[in-house]
């Protein structure tokens, strides 16, 4: 019975019991980067939420809703206020010169 | 007689012009490398017109021809920038007494601080409006894969900015999450 289907565990003679590899559970991407994430405990990072869904990325860290949120929001106000900025005069410059370059070759059918 | 140009297709370029610069800002962390950025992408669309698809999203293209234009130039000047797995933004301390207040420069430090694929997901899904779907069309690659790092991206982004909810600490919050997922 032993020894079948154990390749990665480990017997420990001391104390008679066989050891998993690890307890850590490692976020593995798609793209095959092993990213292992741990959270320090007592720390002030936000906590995670594994994932239930069953999918195939369930043991991705998740976020709790809230902190979700505020770095949503955060992300949104900073774009926002690029978007908002002037576009530069260059652009329209360039649309210019290129409206009127491209204008009799490639004009509207 | 002076051709007329394509007025439609003109206005349509020049009102992408803030999005693709919002978006080339945030993923490169510099103004005038991003303008950079969206002046090759207009002459690059400009010279590719004919193969756009009329009546697919115009957005989406630009946007796909900004970010492969990004990725060519940042392989050339890898060393500079970034830190392809993280390991600096591991390393960084959180800093104490900040998890209440945030500013956009923490905000775009912290940004800066992401790798690269995991910044360009999160903006094109979490800022651009862009779907899932066409995040992973633009980054050429599978939906869940945009969905993964969008989640890393948050994650790492809450861990630098030391992001918290003391106050929902407990049972209801985890359900709440995994309900929201």
């Amino acid at each position: 019975m032993d020894g079948t289907g154990r390749s990665n565990q480990r017997y420990c003679s001391k104390t008679n019991i066989w050891i998993l590899p690890r307890l850590a559970i490692p976020f593995e991407g798609r793209d095959g980067k092993g990213t292992q994430m741990t959270v320090e405990k007592g720390s002030k990072l936000a906590r995670v939420v594994l994932d239930s869904h069953g999918d195939k990325h369930a043991t991705d860290p998740k976020l709790d809703s809230g902190s979700q949120k505020r770095i949503g929001d955060q992300l949104r106000a900073m774009y926002d206020e690029l978007m908002q900025q002037p576009v530069p005069d260059r652009f329209k410059e360039l649309l210019d010169q290129l409206d009127k370059k491209n204008g009799g070759k490639e004009g509207s059918q | 007689m002076t051709p007329e140009p394509e007025p439609e297709l003109r206005e349509a370029l020049l009102a992408a012009v803030p999005s693709l610069r919002a978006f080339a800002i945030s993923l490169s962390g510099q103004v005038d490398r991003a303008d950079d950025l969206v002046q090759d992408t207009l002459l690059r669309a400009l010279a590719n017109l004919h193969r756009f698809e009329p009546g697919t999203n115009l957005n989406a293209w630009l946007f796909t021809i900004l970010r492969n234009l990004f990725h060519s130039e940042y392989r050339k000047r890898r060393r500079e920038v970034e830190d392809p797995d993280g390991s600096y933004a591991g390393r960084l301390k959180v800093q104490p007494e900040q998890g209440s207040h945030l500013d956009f420069e923490d905000f775009r430090s912290a940004l800066a601080q992401l790798p690269a694929d995991q910044r360009e997901a999160l903006l094109l899904v979490g800022a651009s409006g862009f779907s899932y779907e066409e995040a992973a069309h633009i980054c050429g690659c599978a939906v869940g894969t945009i969905k993964s790092r969008v989640n890393r991206a948050r994650f790492r982004l809450a861990s630098l900015l030391n992001v918290d909810d003391i106050e929902d600490l407990g049972p209801d919050s985890m359900t709440r999450a995994a309900l929201q997922g």
